[in-house]
């Protein structure tokens, strides 16, 4: 049976509506059998109603139900509730044929006839909701709350895997698991760990360890973050690779909608406490006795193979993925862990530079550090306010030789300015372009070892001041556009200084 | 059944929602099958201070400008040439770009996974996908959040042509970096002078009422939207004294420039452009619109063309002449390419599978091509740039923290370029 395209989205919506036809015929009963009987003519429009109510919302439900079927990748364990779910729509169908026979004609015998069908009715909605129920919630479902015996106790992150391993194999039937080697010892509730056994631990099962505290202590005690230091980047790495792998193969049948074999692999603890399989599915550091990878492993037209084989299988790099988290200690990071992983940029806080650029920049200059993860300093004085200018240049010599970039564009700069510029050793750019910059000021610079970019656009600058330049060792870049410098002088400094760009027009 | 319902407690938020989305509406919202890339270690040494971005809109045909394929039947009329760098060759459409080669780096295996204008605008302008429940920043509100303009009074984020509710704005971030939109780049600075009837005491008593009646409702809500505007009207007051508003004035450029620039709006925008990083300004956005050729896509191109070539080499010379190059780094970008195959009209459709995008100074070395197309320009053979790598590439050269995760204001995170890793071959 197939439903349009369009209704496939809705499928899900199944789980919604069938409560509604549950309640149309409950109602029918109430106003029936419940409420007083004064004279059936006052309660027959209601039920009238209320049978229309119930044929449409029926019909509805097995659309969706059908929708459903498609979207959540059911099997053969739906087609009893299937068909069950068509019973019930007949009857229904049945049970609005034989109420208006029975309105029409008002005899005994319809009227019998009509309960009758009600009751049928009844008897096809609990049983298909039973159906319903057991793909939902697991079978026998019903009773659970009964069998105590199934009971798993729920924290099971057992820290000597491979011990573990040994009683779980032996004790393979659905019943519970008793672990009780390896100096630890879960019995129904009570947990116990034995401080020798943790003592080994390697820096992964560190990282277990307390995430093993913290869902023992779940009981009594609010649980605690696992310890975001503890969690690398590698653990989230290989847990997410695995984590790829579940969302694509294993959460359709084992996530937040169905728990097939009440296993749960998209949430930790219930990942951790395995199904009814009994086996524990996933075991930290021991992948061949993880259930799971057991499961993934076996040939594709065994029964119990996991993804079963009407779905693709998991790729070979796929389950390597898995073995490789759990080999690792199947860390299971939280979600804050893994938000802060993306944290992990160097914030410089140095405190003596940052009161300096803050000083600076009350003067309306504008000092910041070369870049986020760079100490050194850059700083624009083009736009400091003119009154403040010369507090300013004062303040700048504090820097030192963490100043690597200087810009001193189109301003009036005092003689002082000049004179202090051989304090920055580390000085790499200046812009002096359309400043007051002279032959003399100039001349201030030489002996900068650092210095690698100049810039004197539009400045009074002339041929006699390159002689200066030939005297900075590093300069790469000099700009002498819109200066005196003549093409005749551009091309005797190129001549001496062959490594010199010079731009120039 | 109670273990079920304890598990249910300890599901996060967001899983919670995650789950009802996907059981209700049958959608994910997590993007599944991607391996996350995992931020390596960025060693930043920003030379770029300030960004030019050409914004081309419309989704530039990158066959017939800086990707042309002779020898393709569909290539049509346009003819590629050769440039200033030697193996390097670009459409004739764009002689003057072809003589100055040497600073640009072209990527030619750019692509994007949105195919339509608005969508891939967006996508270019802020790296993620548009979304109704949040407005993510563009570039230049990054840029001015994270560094911090100068003390210019001029706004830190201009931008010029287009629209004025274009893509990529401050987002979520505080309105104030929101850029100033500019319509007509000679028009100067509107509303910028107070009325003829209001002298400056006039003006300093009405701003002294306007902060009296608003100062209870601030101290009641001291929200950041709310500091914007005071923000706003404060710098606003500023700039009406400042002279830092000739910058705006484009006649105060000598007439040699102005022809240099050419005398389309573009050309004008490209000019102002140049002056407003001079006074400051650290992000200017130039829209040129008009890219999507649907129709008699060679004409079209070649018109556009024309500012686009004459204009961009003059705005490169000129910052390259006035040394601010190394420091400014210019951004011809858009939101997607267009077919190899033309049309029923003559023109080309969208294709986000492989674009082109340019970027110069700033520190990025000039004279090379990134990636490469196949033989017809459809598919690319190598060194796909994806979009929020592009953008990375562009902060990268701004020595922003690609990896710092910000919160927007109801708390979810996001990063400047959204993971995306700077293409380092660039610089």
């Amino acid at each position: 049976m197939t439903v349009p395209d369009f209704l496939l989205p809705f499928g899900p919506l199944h789980i919604v509506f069938l409560h509604l036809p549950i309640g149309g015929l409950v109602a029918i009963w109430f106003v029936l059998f419940v409420l007083p009987n004064q004279g059936q003519k006052h309660k027959e429009p209601v039920i009238g109603l209320l049978h229309l109510f119930l044929l449409i919302v029926t019909v509805l439900t097995i659309v969706l139900g059908l929708a459903y079927e498609t979207y959540g990748q059911y099997e053969e364990e739906l087609e009893r509730h299937e068909l069950w779910g068509y019973i019930f729509g007949g009857v229904v169908i049945g049970n609005f044929v034989c109420y208006w026979l029975h309105r029409i004609a008002g005899k005994v015998k319809t009227k019998y006839l009509y309960f009758f069908s009600l009751i049928v009715a009844t008897v096809a909605m609990i049983v298909t909701s039973h159906e319903g129920g057991e793909l939902v919630h697991g079978k026998g479902f019903l009773l659970k709350p009964f069998r105590k015996v199934e009971e798993k106790p729920v924290v099971t992150r057992p820290a000597e895997a491979s011990q573990v391993v040994e009683s779980v194999a032996v004790d393979k039937q659905p019943g519970i698991v008793s672990i009780e080697q390896g100096g630890m010892g879960i019995d129904d509730s009570i947990v116990e760990i034995d401080e020798s056994s943790t003592m080994e631990m390697d820096d992964s099962s560190m990282e277990m360890s307390s995430a093993m505290e913290m869902s023992m202590m779940g009981g009594t005690v609010p649980p605690m973050p696992v310890s975001e230091a503890l969690v690398s980047d590698e653990s989230i790495k290989r847990f997410e690779a695995a984590e790829l792998v579940f969302k694509n193969h294993c959460y359709n049948c084992h996530g937040a909608t169905k728990q097939k074999g009440d296993l749960r692999l998209d949430h930790e603890e219930a990942a951790f406490a395995g199904g009814d399989a009994g086996a524990i599915s996933i075991v930290p550091h021991d992948a061949e006795g993880s259930l799971i990878v057991e499961r993934m492993r076996l040939p594709r037209e065994h029964d119990d193979a996991m993804p079963p084989e009407k779905k693709p299988a998991v790729s070979a790099e796929g389950i390597e993925a898995v073995v490789a988290w759990i080999q690792a200690g199947a860390v299971w990071p939280d979600m804050r862990a893994r938000d802060k992983r993306e944290l992990n940029y160097v914030e410089i806080d140095d405190e003596q530079t940052a009161k300096l650029i803050d000083q600076l920049n009350a003067t309306g200059a504008k000092a910041e550090y070369n870049s986020w993860d760079d100490a050194r300093v850059r700083v624009d004085l083009s736009f400091t306010d003119e009154d403040k200018l010369e507090a300013a240049i004062s303040q700048l010599g504090a820097f030192g030789d963490k100043l690597i970039w200087l810009d001193a564009g189109g301003l009036k700069l005092p003689e002082a300015f000049y004179q202090q510029l051989l304090q920055f050793s580390n000085l790499e750019r200046l812009h002096l372009d359309r400043s007051n910059v002279t032959e003399m000021d100039l001349k201030g610079l030489v002996g900068s070892s650092k210095l690698s970019y100049l810039n004197l656009f539009d400045t009074e600058i002339s041929d006699s001041s390159l002689e200066v330049l030939l005297k900075l060792p590093n300069l790469e870049k000099v700009f002498l556009t819109d200066t005196k410098v003549t093409k005749a002088g551009v091309d005797k400094l190129v001549k001496e200084k062959s490594t010199l760009e010079v731009i120039h027009r | 059944m109670y273990k079920e319902l304890n598990q249910m407690d300890e599901l996060s938020r967001r899983k919670f929602i995650q789950y009802s989305a996907k059981a209700l509406l049958g959608v994910g919202l997590a993007s599944v099958g991607q391996t996350p890339v995992w931020a390596s270690e960025v060693v930043r040494k920003a030379t770029a201070k300030n960004v030019i971005y050409i914004y081309l809109s419309g989704g530039m045909s990158h066959i017939d400008t800086f990707d042309p394929k002779p020898g393709w039947k569909d290539q049509g009329p346009v003819q590629a040439i050769d440039t200033n760098v030697s193996g390097i060759r670009i459409s004739q459409y764009l002689p003057s770009l072809a003589q100055r080669m040497d600073k640009l780096a072209i990527i030619r295996s750019m692509y994007s996974n949105q195919g339509a204008h608005e969508q891939g605008d967006y996508f270019m302008h802020t790296s993620y996908e548009k979304r109704g429940t949040i407005r993510h920043p563009g570039l230049g509100a990054w840029l001015n959040s994270m560094s911090g303009k100068t003390n210019s009074t001029l706004p830190g984020n201009v931008r010029i042509g287009g629209s004025n509710n274009a893509q990529g704005g401050a987002g979520f971030l505080d309105s104030k970096y929101e850029p100033l939109h500019l319509g007509n780049p000679e028009g100067g600075l509107p509303h910028i002078k107070a009325h003829r009837s209001v002298d400056d005491i006039e003006m300093q008593e009405r701003m002294a009422l306007a902060e009296m009646m608003d100062l209870s409702f601030h101290q009641k809500y001291p929200s950041k939207k709310v500091r914007a505007y005071s923000d706003v009207y404060e710098e606003a007051m500023k700039l009406m004294t400042s002279k830092d508003l000739e910058a705006f004035d484009l006649s105060k450029e000598p007439s040699l420039s102005r022809k240099l620039y050419g005398d389309s709006r573009f050309g004008k925008s490209c000019l102002l452009a140049r002056r407003l990083v001079e006074h400051g300004v650290r992000f200017v956005e130039l829209t040129l619109g008009g890219w999507d050729t649907h129709n008699d896509n060679h004409d079209n191109v070649e018109q556009l063309t024309n500012p686009l070539d004459q204009s961009v080499a003059a705005l490169l010379d000129d910052l390259h002449y006035r040394g601010l190059l190394d420091e400014t780094l210019v951004v011809i970008g858009t939101e997607f390419g267009r077919t190899p195959d033309l049309n029923a009209n003559a023109g080309r459709n969208h294709h986000p599978t492989a674009f082109t995008c340019v970027l110069a100074g700033g520190g990025i070395k000039g004279g090379q091509v990134y990636g490469a197309t196949d033989e017809r320009g459809h598919s690319i053979t190598e060194n796909g740039v994806t979009v929020p790598n592009f953008n990375a590439t562009i902060a990268y050269a701004l020595g922003l923290p690609l990896d710092k995760v910000v919160y927007s204001p109801s708390g979810r995170p996001f990063q400047i370029a959204h993971k995306g890793q700077p293409v380092k071959a660039l610089f």
